[in-house]
């Protein structure tokens, strides 16, 4: 089971293009794709015949960005729950293609939602396999997928 | 025509309660399964529910088992709007009673067309 990274980029792209309708394109290699100041990550874990994660992290305006695209709104006007929301769902949907590119029988969790500046992502045993960073709208968006090292060690499952 | 979406993140729920009016419907939310019954109960009957699978409390499997195996909504149409794609989980909601399945992300086309095939009327916008 694997990810492409190709695959990965052309999910996300046809993620903000059909549904967002926010400018996207796969970020230069040269690129500074490093997300500074607050930023807020999406979690989705998926268990089963393959265990690990995917993890999305977008600078704050570019999630109030998303945000305003998802639900109409003028972005300043956006509350926190809805920002996490949001990205929550943007995680869901990253999640639930990576899914499906791995195969086999697995689950995805219920998304969790971080926001803060300078905080990183961990997750004990896990190593990334894939990831893949893009612009959009000028800002970096970042996805990672991890592996958990044995089945379960990554996350809950989550019941059917 | 009435509508009854079934999503944990209010943000899809905004996104398919927008697609929703401009094709003609009515939107009632509920955000998750046991608020979706209670919704049919208190505010029912809907001629079309729009049900996620992966929420709190109740997923949408159990809904739209729930839902069929009960009195309550036998003519609903249910779409299973989720991000679960393999071909054995649209199988489980087929088998479970649902009339038809969109993958997140989707676009309006998509969804209006699912509706359409279940012989729902969608207005066309101009």
């Amino acid at each position: 089971m694997t990810i492409q990274t190709l695959d990965l980029n052309a999910a996300v792209c046809g993620l903000f293009t059909s549904m967002l309708a926010l400018p996207i394109s796969v970020a230069d290699e040269f690129a500074d794709t490093e997300v500074h100041g607050a930023s807020v990550t999406g979690v989705i874990s998926i268990s089963g015949d393959w265990n690990g994660a995917v993890v999305v992290t977008v600078p704050m305006p570019l999630a109030r960005q998303i945000s305003a695209a998802m639900f109409a709104l003028d972005a300043d006007a956006l509350t926190e729950a809805e920002v996490q929301d949001a990205i929550g769902e943007l995680a869901n949907m990253v999640g639930g293609a990576t899914k499906a590119m791995l195969g086999g029988s697995s689950s995805v969790s219920l998304p969790s939602v971080t926001e803060g500046v300078r905080y990183r992502v961990s997750i004990p045993g896990a190593r990334e396999i894939a990831n893949a960073r893009f612009d959009c709208s000028g800002y970096p968006l970042c996805v990672s997928v991890v592996q958990g090292a044995s089945k379960g060690s990554a996350n809950a499952k989550r019941p059917a | 025509m009435r509508a009854l979406l079934v999503d944990d993140s209010r943000a899809m729920r905004m996104i398919l309660a927008r697609t929703l009016k401009e094709i003609g419907f009515e939107v009632t939310e509920a955000s998750h399964g046991l608020e979706g019954l209670e919704r049919l109960n208190t505010s029912g009957p809907f001629d079309l529910a729009l049900v996620d699978w992966n929420m709190p409390e109740m997923d949408g499997l159990t809904f739209v088992a729930t839902v069929r195996r009960g009195q309550l909504a036998h003519a609903m149409r249910i779409v299973m709007v989720t991000t679960e794609s393999e071909a054995e989980r649209v199988a489980a909601a087929l088998a479970a009673g649902a009339d038809e399945y969109v993958t997140k992300p989707f676009t309006k086309d998509a969804l209006t067309s699912k509706l359409e095939i279940i012989g729902l009327p969608v207005e066309k916008s101009v």
